[in-house]
């Protein structure tokens, strides 16, 4: 147990953040993506409500 | 390099493969049905805006395939080994805070195909515990074999 907190640390230290964050806004470019590309049910791009409009009543 | 070694090598391979493709099937399946892994989370009852929920059904499938791939790769392996460790961390508070709280959801960790048994919330802790387990083992075994020999025994 004390063999694993003692490689806590430098297991953290190893972590390289611009690695981390590439991985990040690889993941997140293709999901992104993915969502832009599917015709239906987008979550992030979701397409406009449709607007509804008065029609005045024909005389 | 001595027969002990090796065979820690090869277990190090055989556990890196495994998650990896346990993470490649995960996310594959999560990323081919985000509506249903929207809902899946906002089962879970998390608290944050639904936003925040849309864009998590849509980047973290993905995350989880792409460090699956990386995983299986061994691309990157000190940070993709976090990534990894971190994911896994996730499954478990959000599956155990769920099952605190006494809600009734579906783990929907691997898409809405999966068979019922399967999404049960105690199997799905166990299997993230599991993972967890395992994603660990791995992050600390990179850092004691960059170390050198004295660790590695």
């Amino acid at each position: 147990m004390r063999r694993v907190a003692d490689s806590l640390f430098p297991a953290f230290r190893a972590v390289r953040p611009a690695r981390l964050l590439a991985v990040l806004a690889v993941a997140g470019g293709m999901g992104l993506g993915c969502d832009w590309l599917r015709s239906e049910q987008r979550l992030v791009f979701s397409r406009p409500l449709p607007v509804f409009r008065i029609v005045e009543p024909s005389r | 390099m001595t027969t002990g070694a090796r065979s820690s090598r090869s277990r190090e391979v055989y556990i890196r493969w495994l998650l990896g493709m346990v993470l490649v099937a995960a996310g594959g399946f999560k990323a081919a049905h985000p509506v249903e892994f929207h809902a899946d989370l906002v089962a879970y009852g998390i608290g944050l805006p639904d936003a925040w929920l849309r864009g998590t059904a849509v980047m973290l499938p993905w995350l989880e395939v792409v460090a699956g791939i990386a995983l299986g790769v061994d691309f990157w392996p000190e940070t993709i080994r976090f990534v990894s460790v971190g994911l896994s961390a996730v499954f478990v508070a959000v599956l155990a805070q769920a099952m605190v709280r006494g809600l009734e959801v579906r783990c929907g960790c691997f898409g809405p195909l999966t068979p019922g048994w399967f999404n049960e919330p105690w199997f799905a802790l166990g299997r993230a515990l599991s993972l967890l387990a395992a994603s660990i083992w791995l992050w600390l075994k990179r850092v004691s074999s960059s170390a050198g020999p004295a660790l590695n025994a």
